[in-house]
């Protein structure tokens, strides 16, 4: 790796803004990560870029767990998942990325339904 | 002749260093090598303990380009019509390609709590090739459907 990476964008944001209780809404979870697959060759220095992608993605509602991503470096690289949830009341969607070297890294979002 | 000595001298010497620390050699390649996943482990690892395995499903909609314009970014919708109630729900989906060097995108585990089984996610595809998805209910009942995808630009390099 030339430049160390530093894991600070991503995000996890309902698609729409106006939902009630009870409601299935779409929600989205996007994170900034090179996605290395250990195939592909350094342009400048030639050599082989190791192996280095985000391993697995856990939501959290309200500090349960609802469901949870196994990727593979065939995903794209800036992963972007979205997947539906049953809003039960107000509270907090938490979103918990980790990558194949131990890193994690956290967001989340207050869920406030009408 | 000295010659012939010093390369056996020296071959032999490169053999002792390289048998020396197997064990830390290997725990280095582990970590920065590649690995490589062929479809057949891949499909018989996310079909394993299945009691049963629909192809073609109907309760399956797919949404993915039949031609992407670049194979680093292929949008991969799926939809599945099954009730999510705590008894009868999608425990599982899986979304594999097929002549990729690592056949395996994402496999997501939902729960009940989900309220509808709906997944998107990118992938990368390295050529034309058929894209399988799985779907496994809690009873163990797999649900298949395939789509070929044109890619005319490879997104692994």
């Amino acid at each position: 790796m030339s430049k160390k990476f530093a894991w600070k964008r991503g995000v996890v944001k309902p698609a729409t803004r106006d939902y009630k209780v009870g409601d299935v809404v779409i929600f989205q979870a996007i994170t900034i990560h090179p996605m290395d697959t250990g195939f592909q060759k350094d342009k400048h220095s030639g050599q082989i870029k190791p192996r280095f992608f985000v391993e697995e993605l856990k939501i959290l509602y309200n500090d349960k767990e609802v469901c949870s991503f196994d990727f593979e470096v065939s995903s794209s690289p800036n992963p972007k998942v979205k997947f539906p949830l049953k809003i039960t009341g107000p509270g907090v969607v938490k979103a918990i990325w980790k990558d194949n070297m131990g890193a994690t890294f956290e967001k989340s979002v207050k869920i406030s339904p009408k | 002749m000295k010659r012939r000595e010093f390369l056996q001298l020296s071959s032999a010497a490169a053999l002792t260093l390289l048998l020396g620390s197997p064990q830390g050699l290997h725990a280095e390649e582990d970590d920065n090598e590649a690995i490589e996943i062929p479809f057949k482990e891949a499909y018989a690892d996310a079909t394993e303990g299945a009691k049963k395995v629909v192809k073609n499903a109907k309760e399956m909609k797919l949404n993915i380009p039949d031609a992407p314009e670049n194979g680093l970014v292929v949008p991969i919708e799926v939809e599945v019509e099954y009730p999510m109630t705590p008894q009868r729900y999608i425990k599982e989906i899986t979304v594999l390609p097929t002549k990729n060097k690592v056949n395996k995108v994402v496999t997501a585990h939902y729960t009940p709590a989900n309220g509808k089984a709906y997944l998107y996610v990118n992938a990368k595809l390295g050529g034309t090739q058929e894209v399988v998805i799985l779907a496994r209910t809690n009873d163990d009942v797999i649900f298949e459907k395939r789509k070929k995808v044109k890619v005319a630009l490879g997104g692994c390099g």
